[in-house]
């Protein structure tokens, strides 16, 4: 009872390695960022609870290294949100994300929420993605696009919000009755069959 | 505990006593206190919705947490800290346990920073008026009573036998005259009305919600009232702190006859000011002098509070019991006497040293007994037993020459009870109790002598109480601080595994060569931590890890052995291999964190051991390169017998290449030729064109490799080695002492590169490697239709041949045949003398080779029965020997 309310969300981070997955996630979970972050060989997790949007996320950072992309469907399975995130300096960079766009939609999963992210905003100068390129994407595929900057934290908020706001609400059916009937059901059926006899 | 309170309390005084009472007792009172008392008194008023910092300090804590910490022998502290409505605030905004512990963590700064303190003057006074209605037209000591306290900010104000106690009166509702009366005279006293103006206010009937619209002028204005028979409690609060109080909730509960009729009981109320809420428990227990009437007040007082219970207002589930506050109020006439003689009680009143009769007090000493009201306080007492007084007058009942006079006006009074009037000790009967998890001060605990209209004395409690208003928006920003910190501290609380590489990389592993690295795992974090490795897909066949899961202790470390291995045999992991290249990903899942990728990349040198004869003339094509390369080797180590390169050596190597048509004519014929490997030339139809080198990609002619070179190149070894006398050498196939490693090993990497065997290679060593690598073969060469059909009967040779023409690949038929060719020429006279092999042994040799396929247990059925184990060996042997012999 006491934790009503808050619910728990898996969200997945896919793109190009170096597109600064990771830094947004930290940077959003705990508030860092380094200008040197390594490479995540793997897939971390962390948690964030959005109180406002009665939001727990489960965040998977996944490895944007080419080799590992045969284990992105571990992660992005049974995700409620992913975003997807590019590094608007790069164009490889976008065109990855795009095949990312590419592969979800492949998995058929209606409800998952996909957000493009444009990460790296703090580096205009040497942007080679328009965002009004990756704006008429977003929008041609149904995603939720922003330009973030995991450095200077411009964004980041808006991003994680913006999903937590998109998630559906909860349904308010209890579980525990719903299990009790199985029990309810398996009796019922012998009891009958007494009464019969 | 009591005594503690005592201690405390040592420095409140009655500061209201200014009446010179007429009664022995109240004479005790000095004139030293009356002076401080009325100076306490001006400058007592307090205002409310501020914070008087220079008075916390002077605060003593006398609330009941840490009293109540004595019985209970430690309450969790986690709980102890959130008071009634901040639990209600938390649950409210989901806060789990988690996040529950960081916020009761968060420092005095943030709970400051939420928490507005609110410093409260509380008058609570009991009177059991005995059923009188209030003085029609004198005050009757009244404002002086309802005044003591100087600027009160909330009044609890309780009576008992607010009307008599007659059967009607207990068996019918509120006697409503009587409280009218009271409210009116409380109206009076409190905002200096006149009686019609206090009489037009309550006429009107109003809620409480009308009083509020009204914008009275008055001071203070009831905020609720409730009756049970002769008890009655109304709270009048300040004007101004009407809006502070959020939240009312009444109980009363009926402790008389059959436990129903509410001629003794209580009626509580309990107030949620700002966010601090406090119980009023207006009570009359039952009377009596008994140690039975005593024992009937202890019942009487669990019976209240455990009956005590609200139904929430709030939106959550939960109910509420009347002491569920921040603090707790109890008033009433407890009734409690004296455990003591009455002439000797008597004697002291007489005396003037009634103080020394608290020690023989049944409250008193049940409560330092902890019998009763457990964890509750009580002031200091310093008046005078508050009953029984002879009505107008400050003399008890029975008191040395009123006896008669008393005794008389009872029997006026209490006409309803028909029983003879007992005489009465004096007792405290009226009393004030609290009990507070947060700062609470006493002010004044003291009787009103000058209130003469009853046999009881009024009694008064002063109280200064701290009362906290949590603000939200601060407070939802202290618990958002708490989330955060509860998320960082469930994320530094989950298991934290090291892994010493993550990329592992085995670089060039040959055929049956075990590799093993470890990958060390260490808990750097502060839990055990379990974990368990898997892979998306497949499992290699070629990798070994050991072990799969486990759990790594905090600061402790561990190993997994990671061992690439690429084998022979029956199902070994050679023959698995597509392509070159050895690459999987391991995922390491460490329950409740994140997951660890190891890499695990190598390069298989690609061995013509451990693959089939097809998969090994697939992975090296047959080309005429390859054909030449060998037939020059075999050209030149043949020097030594000087004969050069004879055509039928040079024959040899073609005569693997057997220029099939798919759907190929005269199948005698070509068997023959096949048999007889005599060469192409002897192949009846398709055109004839040589397949040169220049034209190796558009062949007209399908060529198919049916055996492999590698094979071929081991054979020919054979056969050629020792002076061409190879195939004679004693213990040929069949020699007990094995090869050494670098005997096979060289001879194998001689085998991959299409080079010529080394000499040091003796020929029974190498007819050894020929049985190991047709033994490396990752299933039998020969398919199971044909240990199928063994088991039936063993076909003559020519139902063999079509046998294995038609379930085998002609790659694997081609390599069959030139095997047997090659064992054939080992039988042969001249060579079976030297190597002493038999048909029947090399042909259950070769069957163990070829037909390796399990033998069911029960064997299947044949036309004479079932089949005994050596049963179908030894047909699979025959259908060998077929091809060792019949063809010859």
């Amino acid at each position: 009872m006491a934790n009503q309310g808050i619910q728990p969300a898996k969200l997945v981070l896919l793109g190009d390695m170096g597109a600064g997955k990771s830094s947004l996630v930290l940077r959003f979970v705990k508030g860092q960022f380094t200008d040197y972050q390594e490479s995540t060989i793997g897939a971390a997790f962390l948690t964030k609870t959005v109180p406002e949007f009665k939001v727990k996320f489960e965040i998977w950072d996944t490895a944007g290294q080419e080799r590992y992309h045969s284990l992105a469907p571990m992660y992005y399975r049974g995700a409620a949100a992913a975003i997807i995130v590019y590094d608007i300096t790069s164009t490889d960079s976008f065109n990855r994300a795009k095949n990312w766009v590419r592969e979800l939609q492949r998995q058929g999963n209606p409800e998952l929420i996909v957000a493009l992210a444009g990460n790296k905003a703090d580096l205009a100068g040497q942007r080679a993605v328009e965002p009004g390129e990756a704006q008429g994407y977003a929008d041609e595929n149904g995603l939720y696009f922003i330009e973030t900057s995991a450095k200077t934290s411009v964004n980041v908020g808006e991003l994680f919000n913006e999903i937590a706001k998109r998630l559906p609400k909860p349904k308010q059916v209890a579980k525990e009755p719903g299990s009790g009937n199985v029990v309810l059901t398996r009796d019922a059926p012998p009891k009958k069959k007494q009464q019969c006899c | 505990m009591f005594k503690k309170t005592k201690k405390l309390y040592k420095k409140t005084k009655a500061f209201i006593q200014s009446s010179a009472s007429g009664s022995s007792g109240s004479s005790a009172r000095s004139q030293d206190e009356k002076e401080e008392s009325e100076g306490r008194g001006e400058s007592g008023g307090v205002g409310t919705g501020t914070e008087e910092s220079g008075e916390e300090e002077e605060w003593v804590d006398c609330g009941g947490d840490e009293a109540a910490g004595d019985d209970d022998g430690g309450i969790d502290s986690a709980n102890s800290k959130v008071d009634v409505r901040m639990e209600q605030l938390l649950a409210q905004v989901g806060v789990g346990p988690l996040v529950r512990e960081q916020f009761l963590a968060l420092g005095e700064e943030d709970r400051k920073s939420y928490t507005k303190a609110h410093n409260v003057r509380l008058w609570c006074t009991t009177f059991n008026v005995n059923g009188k209605p209030p003085p029609e037209e004198d005050d009757g000591g009244i404002s002086k009573w309802l005044l003591a306290g100087g600027e009160v900010d909330i009044y609890a104000i309780g009576f008992q036998e607010i009307m008599p106690l007659t059967a009607s009166n207990v068996l019918i509702a509120d006697n409503n005259a009587s409280l009218f009366g009271w409210e009116c005279k409380i109206d009076q006293a409190l905002n200096g009305t006149t009686k019609e103006e206090a009489e037009a206010f309550f006429q009107n009937g109003a809620g409480v919600q009308d009083i509020i619209a009204s914008k009275s002028t008055r001071k203070y204005l009831p905020i609720m009232a409730k009756s049970l028979v002769g008890v009655y409690l109304t709270i009048w609060v300040k004007s101004e702190l009407m809006t502070a109080v959020e939240q009312k909730e009444v109980v009363s509960v009926s402790c008389g006859v059959m436990r129903l009729l509410g001629n003794k009981g209580s009626v509580s109320i309990r107030l949620r000011v700002w966010d601090t809420y406090i119980s009023f428990i207006c009570v009359h227990l039952s009377s009596g002098e008994s140690d039975q009437d005593r024992q009937r007040r202890y019942w009487d007082m669990g019976h209240i509070f455990q009956k005590s219970t609200l139904a929430s207002h709030s939106d959550l589930e939960s109910h509420y019991n009347i002491l569920d506050s921040d603090f707790c109020f109890l008033f009433g006439d407890l009734n409690f006497r004296l455990n003591a003689e009455e002439d000797h009680i008597r004697h002291l009143i007489h005396q003037g040293s009634h103080m020394s009769l608290l020690e023989s007090d049944q409250l008193a000493q049940g409560m330092q007994r902890k019998e009763i009201l457990h964890g509750w306080n009580e002031g200091e007492i310093t008046f005078p037993p508050t009953f029984k007084y002879i009505v107008g007058t400050n003399t008890y009942v029975g008191a040395s020459g009123e006896e008669s006079l008393a005794k008389a006006s009872e029997e006026g009074e209490e006409d309803g009870d028909k029983k003879p009037q007992k005489k009465r000790s004096p007792a405290w009967c009226d009393r004030i109790l609290w009990k507070a998890t947060k700062p609470i001060k006493l002010f004044g605990y003291s009787d009103v002598a000058d209130v003469k209209i009853s046999d009881h004395k009024p009694v008064f409690g002063g109280f200064m109480v701290s009362m906290h208003q949590y603000l939200e928006e601060e407070l939802d920003s202290a618990i958002h601080k708490a989330r955060r910190l509860a998320d960082l501290k469930e994320m530094e609380g989950r298991p934290q595994l090291e892994l010493s590489n993550q990329f592992f990389d085995f670089g060039v592993v040959k055929f049956d060569k075990k590799v093993t690295q470890v990958a060390e795992l260490a808990n750097t974090g502060p839990v055990d931590a379990h974990w368990h490795l898997s892979v998306t897909g497949d499992k290699p066949d070629w990798l070994e890890v050991q072990p799969v899961q486990g759990k790594v202790s905090v600061g402790k470390t561990s190993e997994i052995v990671l061992t690439v291995h690429l084998d022979g045999g029956i199902g070994g992991s050679a023959g698995t291999m597509r392509g070159d290249s050895l690459e999987t990903i391991l995922v390491m899942s460490v329950a409740g964190s994140g997951d660890k990728f190891i890499s695990i990349t190598g390069t298989y040198k690609f061995s013509c051991f451990g693959v089939t004869p097809d998969r090994l003339c697939e992975r090296k094509p047959y080309n005429s390169e390859r054909v030449e390369r060998l037939k020059s080797q075999y050209a030149s180590s043949s020097t030594g017998t000087g004969s050069g390169p004879r055509p039928g050596e040079i024959a040899a190597a073609e005569e693997a290449m057997v220029k099939v048509k798919l759907q190929c004519e005269g199948e005698d014929d070509k068997l023959k030729c096949m048999l007889s490997l005599e060469g192409r030339g002897r192949e009846g139809g398709g055109p004839k064109e040589e397949p040169g080198e220049d034209d190796r990609g558009g062949d007209p002619f399908e060529f198919v490799p049916i055996v492999p070179l590698e094979l071929q190149n081991l054979v020919q070894y054979i056969a050629k080695s020792n002076g061409g006398r190879g195939l004679r050498m004693p213990n040929l196939v069949i020699s007990p002492s094995y090869p050494s490693f670098e005997t096979i090993e060289v001879t194998r990497e001689a085998m991959d590169t299409d080079s010529a065997i080394p000499a040091s290679v003796g020929p029974v060593d190498a007819s050894l490697v020929l049985l190991m690598y047709l033994t490396s073969f990752p299933e039998p060469l020969l398919p199971k239709q044909v240990a199928d059909v063994c088991s039936l009967c063993v076909p003559d040779s020519m139902a063999s041949l079509d046998l294995l023409r038609n379930s085998m690949s002609k790659t694997s038929y081609g390599t069959f045949l030139y095997l047997m060719k090659f064992f054939r020429d080992v039988l042969k006279k001249g060579n079976a003398k030297g190597n002493g092999l038999t048909v029947e042994v090399l042909s259950a040799t070769l069957a163990s080779v070829f037909l390796t396929y399990e033998i069911a247990s029960t064997g299947p059925l044949s036309q004479e029965g079932t089949l005994g184990y050596n049963d179908i060996l030894k047909r699979r042997a025959d259908f060998i020997r077929g091809f060792l012999v019949n063809v010859l």
